[in-house]
């Protein structure tokens, strides 16, 4: 799937972050390889996939970061935010808690990622569970209050899973300053930008 | 080894299913270490006891340290030109990934940053997660780098780029550089130990010499392989390590008593040089060109898992033939087991005689300053030579060229002598000065010519080498050297420049300026000049010269110090060369043969006369 042979437009770096077991890796998963593991493991540190879509007729290669949503990782996920052009922010429709600490995430990522103008989408997963907490309009009026794209899913049963990937590299698509590095307001305003190095080792 | 029994082995969980995961791996893990426990030790129960409650890295912790290790291999040692390095990076990063017991998933995701297919990561949010660790709290970070070490010298090859490597993490992860060589001294000890059984009463003698009983305790931090989930356990009680039969894990892992085994005995034989006739015990088969004497002795007698050679340039004239090699030396502290090269004593000491001559009697301590200060300025070219040095050249220029030209072969020789890996199969660390630094540069240029040559040398440090400056002759050098090459210098050093006076000027001493370092991240200069202030210097305040460049040396004996401070004199003689000149031409015609003491007397008079500012006598 990621080695396509034809010349991709660019590629996205698209970060999906949330509290732990709300199903980002399964989310993932279910996109990159069309499978679901029930006794999905946590993610250490974090998970990395590279596919391929084609929107528009473009092809466009996507580097999937997942990262881990346990609280012991908090100090190392934000070391990945850097030039995210994309983040998918996921909570559970079966956690009220989830939901409520949407409002932390929001904040790590614009403390951490490095585009100003970068996609954010909330994802309401595990739609397919009879428990549901969290209603639709208390997503929606979240994502609307923080500008964001908003979509429900289910890693499960398939349903918006495909859709919320979509939507979201359309919308970045549409956004070149985001993407397009070889425009030149870009790398002047930003000569760090996405490609800015690692750290360097001191010794 | 567990990895093929686990292939994801879900080591976390997050924290709702923590309780219900965990236990899985676990029980997959832990009957294997019970069962090597307890067939390998039955009587010990207690010790045995403390072994089922390891502590176990957090995963956060484990990705932390693959991450470091990646972006250190990354910036230090890959390399897309050289295939030699990619495979190294490649290979360290299987140990280490392995060694943390990180799943395949994680692995493949870290493996993109070595790879360079994505950007590396800050790691400044690495080293912290690290120190989140529980372990880091209790214990520090050397548990960590300790089961690096017993993973890394489990490979059978201590190779010195792993050395370099757990170098750099130690800086990284604020670990003290000495810390960790006593964690490595502790293995070693405990590897030679380990070969036998170990009887109640040694174990005791062996805790006791311990200098610290923690560090014991890291050493059993196994890199446990063969134990499922868990990969650094602390074990808590001071259990003697295990050399273990398992296929890839040899030590730590199921620490309980000793039992050795014959993989253990093998691991040992290669790293320490037991295996073979050794170092100093390496007889020389064929001789190559003409050197007549060529042989490795003893310096410092001691077991260590890395140790280093110092090749001396010249014999100074008042030391006896045994102490010929070693003298010079007897200050440094460098490793715990220390080697010095006898070679070619007879031209060595006829140098060390003729440098002494030139240096005390024949050129006059006014012409010396003159020199210094004309070298200083660069003005130094071959016309400008006084007269007075170019009449007793002679006296220096032919034991300097026969030396010249041998230390070029006794450096193919040594060169010949490491690849054979007498030393065993650990890092070796080469100090020379003057000529001995002549000998290594030419050790390390034959050696650049093999392929197998990599990962034997750690670190070399070249004192005023009479070789060349040029650029591209230290890059093949530092191709085989995995740390760092220094190059001390002496900006004013005229002998090392008059000996050169034929050579053009486009060719450039080593010993006498820096390297051109812009492409290499291998070669360090350093200055020594305020320290040397002629040649011989190398030789008389070596111990001074060498803690310059970062060597650990010991505190100057009382000798030391009194020669030290009749050394002074000749440095602190003179404040205006003009004025020293004046006085000295008399003084030189006078008693051209002067004897030792007359001359401090003199310098002393020189002293009174014009420097009145200088009063540290």
């Amino acid at each position: 799937m990621s080695d396509d042979s034809s010349s991709p437009l660019t590629t996205l770096k698209i970060l999906i972050i949330g509290e732990s077991g709300v199903g980002k890796s399964s989310l993932m998963l279910r996109f990159v390889d069309d499978v679901f593991d029930p006794e999905q493991a946590a993610t250490i540190g974090v998970d990395f996939r590279v596919t391929s879509m084609a929107i528009d007729g473009n092809r466009v290669k996507l580097a999937i970061w997942d990262t881990a949503g346990q609280e012991r990782f908090r100090t190392l996920t934000p070391s990945y935010y850097r030039g995210a052009q994309g983040v998918i922010c996921v909570y559970d429709v079966t956690s009220r808690s989830s939901f409520e600490k949407l409002n932390h995430w929001m904040q790590e990522v614009d403390t951490y990622c490095t585009n100003d103008n970068i996609i954010k989408m909330m994802v309401a997963n595990k739609i397919d569970m009879p428990n549901r907490v969290v209603t639709r309009e208390e997503g929606l009026k979240f994502a609307k209050r923080h500008r964001t794209l908003f979509i429900e899913a289910s890693a499960k049963t398939k349903e918006g899973v495909q859709c919320t990937f979509e939507e979201l590299i359309e919308k970045i698509i549409q956004t070149p300053d985001l993407w397009d590095n070889d425009r030149p307001s870009f790398r002047l305003g930003q000569p760090t930008g996405s490609s800015g190095g690692g750290g360097m080792c001191g010794c | 080894m567990s990895k093929c029994a686990t292939p994801t082995p879900s080591t976390s969980s997050n924290s709702s299913d923590e309780a219900k995961r965990s236990p899985q791996p676990m029980s997959r893990g832990f009957p294997q270490r019970n069962m090597s426990t307890t067939s390998s030790n039955g009587s010990n129960s207690p010790r045995h006891r403390s072994l089922e409650t390891p502590i176990v890295l957090q995963p956060a912790t484990r990705f932390a340290l693959a991450n470091l290790t990646t972006t250190v291999l990354r910036l230090d040692f890959w390399d897309d030109n050289d295939p030699n390095s990619i495979f190294f990076c490649k290979s360290t990063f299987n140990i280490v990934t392995q060694c943390l017991d990180l799943p395949e998933k994680v692995i493949k995701t870290v493996k993109t940053h070595l790879e360079g297919e994505e950007d590396l990561t800050d790691i400044a949010p690495m080293i912290m997660s690290v120190r989140e660790d529980p372990v880091y709290k209790t214990e520090g970070s050397t548990p960590f780098l300790a089961s690096l070490l017993v993973a890394f010298v489990n490979q059978g090859n201590y190779d010195s780029r792993y050395r370099v490597f757990l170098r750099h993490l130690t800086t990284l992860l604020g670990v003290v550089w000495t810390e960790f060589e006593d964690v490595e001294d502790s293995l070693a000890s405990t590897l030679l130990e380990e070969q036998f059984v170990e009887s109640e009463h040694s174990r005791t003698v062996r805790e006791k010499t311990a200098r610290n009983k923690k560090i014991k305790r890291y050493l059993m931090i196994g890199a446990a392989g063969g134990v499922g989930g868990v990969l650094i356990g602390l074990t808590g009680g001071l259990a003697a390590p295990l050399v273990a039969a398992s296929a890839g894990m040899l030590i730590g892992g199921g620490a309980v008593a000793g039992l050795a085994t014959t993989a253990g005995a093998a691991v040992l034989g290669t790293t320490m040089g037991v295996a073979g006739a050794g170092f100093t015990g390496y007889k020389m088969k064929k001789r190559v060109g003409a050197i007549e004497e060529f042989s490795v002795e003893t310096l410092s007698e001691g077991v260590s898992l890395s140790c280093s050679l110092v090749v001396s340039g010249w014999i100074e004239s008042d030391t006896s033939p045994d102490q010929a090699f070693v003298h010079q030396w007897r200050h440094l502290r460098h490793t715990k087991e220390q080697y010095t090269l006898r070679y070619e004593s007879n031209y060595l000491m006829e140098l060390g005689n003729a440098i002494e001559y030139l240096m005390s009697f024949a050129v006059s301590v006014a012409i010396q300053q003159t020199l210094l200060e004309t070298a200083l300025a660069g003005l130094v070219s071959a016309v400008a030579w006084p007269v007075a040095l170019m009449s007793v050249s002679s006296v220096l220029d032919n034991p300097w060229n026969v030396c010249v030209s041998r230390a070029a072969e006794v450096g193919e020789q040594l060169a010949e002598v490491l690849l054979s890996r007498s030393h065993g199969k650990r890092p070796i660390t080469l100090i020379g000065f003057s000529l001995g630094a002549r000998v290594i540069f030419h050790c390390l240029l034959t050696m650049s010519k093999r392929s197998e040559s990599v990962g034997i040398i750690e670190d070399v440090i070249l004192l005023g080498a009479p070789v060349t400056a040029s650029p591209k002759e230290w890059s093949k050098v530092c191709t085989v050297v995995s740390g760092r090459v220094i190059n001390g210098y002496c900006e004013t050093d005229w002998l090392l420049r008059f000996l050169y006076r034929t050579m053009s000027a486009q060719f450039r001493i080593a010993g006498t300026g820096p390297i051109d370092n812009r492409n290499s991240k291998k070669i360090y200069n350093y200055n020594l000049s305020h320290i040397v202030k002629g040649h011989m210097d190398y030789s008389k305040r070596l111990t001074e010269v060498l803690n310059a460049v970062g060597v650990k040396v010991g505190p100057h004996s009382e000798d030391s110090v009194v020669d030290l401070t009749q050394l002074e004199g000749p440095h602190e003689a003179t404040g205006q060369a003009e004025e020293a000149i004046n006085y000295q031409s008399t003084g030189e015609e006078e008693e051209h043969p002067i004897v030792h003491p007359i001359n401090l007397e003199n310098i002393h008079e020189v002293k009174v006369l014009d420097s009145p500012h200088k009063n540290e006598f």
